[in-house]
């Protein structure tokens, strides 16, 4: 932990730069300042010349001067920080106009004592910063994110040449405004910069530009998002501090943003060894940032690869699981693995047919052998049912087979379907989405190492270049002078290699791709479970009615006997007079129908099941298919793979943003060594170019 | 801390004389000003010096956090004891804490010397303090350090300037803050009552890294390696800031510029660059800040510089 983090830029220009302003008014308040006292701002110090903590309005503001420059800023902060971001947008245009005119009133004064050069704000601050600096075209304003301006306060016709605004790529305020097309109520320059991350969760902390809970610099790692879960592969973090992300010039310190080309410098050794350091802090640095991103996508899916088998049999238990539940009766667990159980429980509905079947035949003895008193009444008489109960035992026997196949259809679903589900891809792997993601990492991984060498040399042979540059004007202005007989032996300098970058044909279809496999397997897993599936459900359920109806048949015959005895010849009331015959018919009919009774509410049940599991495997299909998405790939893994290719291709954007000012810095001069480092950096621009394409396939959009 | 005892004296005594006398002439706090009863006043701004002791001391969006540091209070102290223990090898006692956005601002003074106040932040993450999350905003607690180490160097001069402004307390009718709002709010490095002193720039950094390598190191070798001719006074900021010592009058031009004048012309002062404040007698609670339009002040734009 140093006392100061000076970077190249700040070795280079003490001039509080946008960055500064940046990360002033979006990161100052966790103290009410003390007069004369001071801050520290990427390395540079900043004495507290004002406060203004008391406004009734809730328009909070500082003025601090830079130590160095002696230039004077006034830093609004404002009620901002007070309100949910939802409210700030929310409020848009609603700023009270008291606010901005206490925030002038206050530019005013201060500018009258101290004559201001900068204002700088975050949010509803910006809207203070912005009123300012269109009243005063010479007071330089910087904002991050601004709140909206009262209508009719900016002239479209003008440009206002001294108002940056930077909006975060993903803050919700600024978006919201330029989607409502009030984006001329900002005035000003209009940059968009890389920080943040798309997640809702961080939705906030991508509108000020930081996260309070981490410090900058001190004490701390710097400004934050933390991703994954401790412990897990793929736990890292992305940087998201708001200044970092802005590109100012290795020379001047300038923003280089809206394609406009900064002022030529000098090619000399200072100049060059500017653009040395600057590449070691700067790109390097930044760049090695991007290889931990990537390489902590690269053990997220590795991770997953290697979880295959596990993520595999997950999905078959929830499949099976959910297919049983779907049928919601308890007879039916285990139907998609051994069927045992509604087995087991057919062969109980068998032995209580032969149960009734006896008591059939006891019945027909009892319809035989009236009593004496009544032979001369009563013929005998018999149920006969024989056949029927044959026909209901051998459909039972059906229902068997048909259960063990569906049985070992669930079984060839869940052993053979579910697997399926995750082939394909650009090369049928067994594993689609992992391995397209697995094919494609291996080759960025091989051309980040590429752009990161390519770096390396790049910034030797810029040292290089300079202290050749440097000892050659020494030796020559020493030879003149006639000192030494001429220049000694030349400098070393880093020969160039050759970097190709790799193509991938792999992540086509960006992330994307697994929702596009998901929709493509699933839809073929619904038709082929469906076909095969059906069938049997058809099968099963023509088998359960006829089982039924023949049970219905058999009731009524058997129930049929008492009806002979009542509705026969002789009156009822005699057989009960004289004998107990009609009670023992009664009671046997009753025996014989009990068992018939318990079969046809059990075959009624089971049909129910295979009702339901009909009507509702269609919803067990979409319930089913978040779960094979997350099998597919662990969704919060996926969607981490995703932020840390947005973060790293922000970054490489960035560095690119720097590379297109360096080759241009480098073109038009007629030093052979110059030109040299220019096709280098030309190159080094080339390739990271094609490292961002491949680096945003892995993003959604 | 015989300094404390005074102070305290002194307090007692003024809130004797004042206690039951007179009535407010600030708009902001028109029911009287009968000392303690302020603090209870709501929609009073502002509160008499004397009565200050750091109660209504806000910051932005530390509504939530306050409650919850607060309730927390036994272990964030611990664990920002133990940050300053780690990351600075110096004992810090925990004085105040005061939620902010997403965290609680911890204000702190060290035990012994180098003697400072300075703060560190602890974030707040759904409603729990991240223990091991402490941090301090950048260059704050480095340049608290070299405050103290300043002092230690230049133990003489400041002698003599704490003797001067006790002496003017004691004879002229001005007050210094309270201990308590010292403690409670301030944060700025080297304080007393009477003023405050800030660093930037690197021109005491060999002092910060001899205490870093050996926190132990006696004042004799601390002085051994001090390079006073490294030292930019202009980048040292000392703030002497005082109050009116009665509560109706305004700040006093008169002994304003005798103060200006001895500052001035005192030959052994530490060297810095020197800023004088004079306020009436009243001091902003959300703030603590006692500076307002009719404050008599000298040194935000030409300091006294004493090389």
């Amino acid at each position: 932990m140093g006392v100061s983090t000076s970077t190249s830029e700040d070795m280079i220009k003490p001039v509080t730069s946008d960055r500064d302003l940046v990360e002033l008014s979006g990161y100052s308040a966790y103290l009410k300042h003390e007069l004369r006292s001071t801050l520290t701002v990427n390395g540079k110090d900043f004495v507290v010349k004002d406060v203004n903590y008391d406004d009734p309005t809730g328009m909070d503001a500082i003025t601090v001067q830079n130590i160095e420059t002696k230039e004077y800023t006034i830093v609004y902060t404002g009620t901002g920080d007070k309100q949910d971001v939802i409210t700030d947008a929310k409020l848009l245009g609603d700023i009270p106009p008291v606010q901005l005119e206490h925030a002038v009133d206050y530019y005013n004064e201060m500018d009258e004592k101290y004559g201001i050069s900068s204002v700088s704000g975050n949010s509803l601050a910006g809207a203070y910063t912005n009123t300012v600096a269109i009243k005063n075209p010479d007071v330089k304003a910087v904002n991050l994110n601004p709140a909206l301006l009262p209508e009719g306060m900016v002239d479209p016709n003008k440009t206002y040449d001294n108002i940056t605004n930077y909006f975060s790529k993903y803050d919700v305020l600024t978006k919201t405004e330029v989607s409502l097309n009030l984006g001329d109520r900002i005035p000003g320059k209009h940059y968009e910069i890389n920080n943040g991350v798309p997640e809702f969760s961080h939705l906030p902390t991508n509108h000020t530009g930081y996260k309070k809970t981490t410090g900058i610099s001190s004490g701390g790692e710097g400004q934050f998002y933390t991703i994954g879960v401790k412990g897990q592969p793929g736990f890292g973090k992305i940087y998201m501090a708001a200044d970092e992300h802005i590109v100012t010039s290795i020379w001047s310190g300038m923003p280089l943003y809206g394609g406009g080309q900064t002022e030529r410098i000098d090619i000399n050794p200072e100049n060059l060894h500017l653009l040395a350091t600057a590449l070691e802090d700067r790109v390097i640095h930044k760049v090695s940032l991007v290889q931990d991103y990537l390489g902590n996508s690269t053990d997220i899916v590795e991770h997953e690869g290697n979880h295959f088998t596990t993520r595999v049999s997950q999905l078959q238990e929830i499949f099976k699981d959910a297919f049983e539940a779907t049928i919601g009766d308890p007879l039916f667990n285990g139907i998609a693995t051994s069927g045992y159980i509604l087995q087991t429980h057919i062969d109980g509905l068998i032995s209580l047919l032969h149960v009734a079947e006896e008591q059939c035949r006891f019945l027909n003895g009892i319809l035989n052998s009236p009593p004496a008193e009544l032979l001369e009444h009563i013929a005998s008489t018999n149920v006969s049912v024989e056949s029927l109960f044959g026909e209901a035992r051998s459909y039972l026997y059906s229902l068997k087979d048909k259960v063990s196949e569906l049985t070992s259809a669930t079984g060839h679903i869940i052993t053979d379907k579910i697997p399926e589900l995750f082939e394909g891809g650009k090369e049928l792997f067994i594993d689609a989405v992992v391995g397209e993601l697995q094919a494609h990492y291996q080759i960025i991984d091989g051309n980040k190492d590429k752009v990161l060498h390519q770096l390396t040399e790049y910034q030797r042979q810029v040292h290089d270049i300079a202290s050749a540059f440097e000892s050659e004007d020494q030796g020559l202005g020493q030879a003149i002078e006639g000192k030494t007989g001429g220049i000694e032996g030349g400098v070393k300098v880093q020969p160039t290699n050759v970097y190709t970058i790799a193509e991938s044909p792999y992540m086509l279809e960006r992330m994307r791709m697994k929702d596009i496999h998901l929709d493509a397997a699933f839809g073929a897993f619904a038709g082929s479970t469906h076909g095969i599936l059906f069938p049997i459900f058809n099968g099963l359920k023509w088998f359960l009615t006829i089982i039924e109806n023949t049970l219905e048949i058999l009731s009524s015959t058997v129930k049929g006997a008492t009806k002979l005895l009542l509705h026969g010849s002789l009156p009822g009331t005699l057989i009960s007079i004289f004998t107990d015959f009609d009670d023992k018919v009664k009671s046997s009919v009753a025996s014989t129908l009990q068992p018939l009774d318990e079969v046809a509410a059990n075959i009624e049940g089971i049909r129910k099941g295979v009702d339901s599991l009909m009507i509702r495997y269609p919803v067990l299909l979409t319930n089913l298919k978040p779960y094979v998405d997350n099998a597919l790939f662990h969704d919060s893994g996926y969607q981490n793979v995703h932020l840390y290719n947005v973060a790293a291709m922000s970054i490489i954007e960035e560095m690119e943003l720097l590379f297109t000012d360096i080759v241009h810095q480098l073109s038009d001069h007629k030093a052979d060594a110059v030109v040299a480092l220019r096709k280098v950096s030309e190159s080094v621009l080339g390739n990271m170019n094609l490292l961002n394409q491949q680096v945003n396939r892995g993003t959604m959009s | 801390m015989k300094h404390k005892k005074k102070i305290m004296a002194l307090t007692i005594g003024i809130s004797l004389l004042i206690g039951g006398c007179g009535v407010s002439e600030s708009n902001n706090d028109q029911n009287g000003d009968s000392n303690s009863a302020e603090e209870t006043q709501k929609g009073s701004t502002y509160v008499s010096v004397q009565d200050y002791k750091g109660q209504g001391y806000d910051l932005n969006g530390g509504e939530e956090t306050d409650k919850i540091a607060e309730a927390h209070r036994e272990e964030v102290d611990k664990a920002v004891e133990e940050f300053f223990l780690n990351e600075y090898k110096t004992e810090v006692t925990v004085h105040n804490l005061i939620g902010a956005k997403d965290g609680a601002t911890v204000f702190v003074e060290s035990k012994g010397a180098p003697h400072f106040y300075t703060y560190a932040i602890i974030p707040i993450k759904n409603e729990q303090p991240l223990l091991d999350g402490v941090w301090s905003q950048e260059g704050q607690v480095e340049q608290a350090i070299q405050t103290g180490l300043y002092r230690i160097v230049n133990e003489e001069a400041f002698n003599q300037l704490d003797k001067y402004l006790e002496n003017l307390v004691r004879n002229k009718p001005v007050v210094g803050k309270t201990e308590e709002a010292i403690e409670n709010t301030g944060a700025v490095g080297l304080m007393t009552p009477y003023y405050y002193a800030d660093v930037a720039g690197d021109s005491l950094k060999h002092l910060y890294e001899a205490y870093m390598d050996n926190p132990q190191i006696t004042n004799e070798e601390l002085q051994s390696v001090y390079q006073p001719d490294t030292v930019e006074p202009e980048k040292i900021f000392i703030t002497i800031q005082l109050f009116m010592e009665k509560k109706q009058v305004q700040p006093d031009k008169k002994l304003f510029e005798e103060i200006c004048k001895h500052i001035e012309e005192a030959a052994d002062f530490p060297s810095g660059s020197y800023g004088i404040f004079l306020n009436d007698n009243k001091i902003s609670k959300s703030s603590g800040k006692g500076s307002k339009d009719n404050t008599l002040e000298k040194g935000l734009v030409d300091p006294i510089i004493k090389k």
